[in-house]
């Protein structure tokens, strides 16, 4: 009886714990905006996850059903409305990302991440063998380019330069957003990265 | 008296806590209230163990790290006590660990980006667990300033290309001051016009 006692008081202060950091997490984006290139940053994350796993747009909503997350991500073209915000898409709809939604972004992405990291970081780690991780390269960003040359509009030349970067500096940079945003800590830096002070 | 032992393991990292729970605090059985020791293996350099102090300050270093290298920034950050510091090592990041006790010399640990995640991860994992009452010395993350990201982003490429670009304006427009003006085929257009009005 004791023990039950016990486990309950510990239960009720776990949850007001994890409200108390929910609260102070939201006082931290009080005055806060949200940055020009989210959408955009978004959007090339969920490319990677899909560069990472065929059929990863199954997975996204069966994920995002799992966390529980909201009607934008009941079907299929909700979800790609949602990513249409990044202007460097071909069929870009000059429309905005709400809070809410980069919220819910954010935790999908994360989880996402957490599934992924085992890939994510083969592809980061530099103390593997070089010709192993040079074809895993290739075939990471063969794969990535082969995305965004359907997805994205070329007469950009940003898209442009992304294509001919041999470096794949950016792909690098998207990866390690990835693999420093697993879990609940990842997904409040990726919040925080989001956003900047007005 | 409970002694509780928790490990949280991430690949090529992995952070082990010894503590026990504060009574006087209410913990439960299973809560650590009072950390005792720490250890932390990261694979191919040395074991690192100290004391809270320690964990606290390598706490903050690596998660402010983290939270920057997120937004694109590589910067050097140093601990409140001057215990850890890391910096940007080429692609790689370099931590120096100070030790309080003398005459031990400073630790440089070499972590590649895969490394590091791994790191943030134990140390993200250990922050949020809640069989842990341990108030951490540590930083929330917050956004930065505009101000601050266009300070402290790398744009070498940036103001090269502002550099570029200057030059080859001053080239051009010297290349067009030496080229001659034709006055005499104006002036010959221009009479040509008067005659047939």
């Amino acid at each position: 009886m004791k023990k039950a006692n016990l486990v309950t008081n510990q239960n009720k202060s776990v949850i007001k714990g994890s409200k108390n950091l929910e609260i102070s997490a939201e006082k931290n984006f009080l005055n806060c905006m949200i940055a020009n290139d989210t959408p955009r940053k978004l959007d090339f994350l969920i490319l990677v996850i899909e560069t990472l796993q065929i059929n990863a747009n199954d997975s996204i909503l069966l994920k995002a059903k799992e966390i529980g997350l909201s009607d934008d991500f009941s079907s299929r073209v909700q979800f790609w409305k949602m990513r249409c915000s990044n202007p460097l898409r071909n069929s870009y709809t000059f429309s905005s990302l709400s809070v809410m939604q980069i919220n819910s972004l954010v935790e999908l992405i994360s989880s996402m991440a957490e599934n992924l990291y085992p890939l994510i970081r083969q592809l980061l780690s530099t103390k593997e063998s070089k010709t192993l991780n040079q074809e895993r390269w290739y075939l990471f960003s063969s794969r990535l380019k082969v995305l965004i040359r359907e997805r994205m509009n070329l007469q950009r030349s940003y898209i442009d330069t992304l294509l001919s970067d041999e470096n794949n500096e950016f792909f690098r940079e998207l990866l390690i957003i990835l693999s420093l945003s697993c879990g609940k800590g990842g997904a409040s830096r990726l919040k925080a990265s989001l956003y900047h002070q007005s | 008296m409970i002694n509780l032992n928790y490990k949280f393991i991430q690949n090529s990292s992995s952070l082990e806590l010894a503590g026990m729970p504060d009574v006087s605090n209410g913990d439960s059985e299973d809560t650590i209230g009072i950390l005792s020791s720490w250890t932390l293996k990261i694979i191919g350099s040395p074991l690192l163990e100290g004391e809270k102090v320690h964990l606290d300050n390598l706490m903050q270093v690596i998660l402010q790290y983290s939270r920057s290298y997120i937004s694109g920034i590589r910067k050097t950050f140093t601990s409140t006590k001057n215990l850890v510091t890391i910096s940007p090592f080429g692609v790689s990041h370099k931590l120096l660990l100070n030790s309080t006790r003398q005459g031990v010399k400073p630790l440089e640990i070499i972590l590649d980006d895969s490394e590091l995640s791994d790191l943030t991860r134990c140390l993200d994992l250990l922050r949020f667990d809640s069989r842990f009452n341990i108030k951490w010395d540590i930083n929330p993350d917050i956004p930065f300033s505009k101000k601050y990201i266009l300070t402290n982003i790398s744009n070498s490429r940036n103001k090269s290309n502002f550099f570029y670009a200057v030059i080859i304006f001053i080239v051009t427009c010297s290349f067009l001051l030496l080229i001659p003006t034709n006055n005499k085929f104006e002036k010959i257009e221009s009479t040509k016009q008067t005659q047939s009005l």
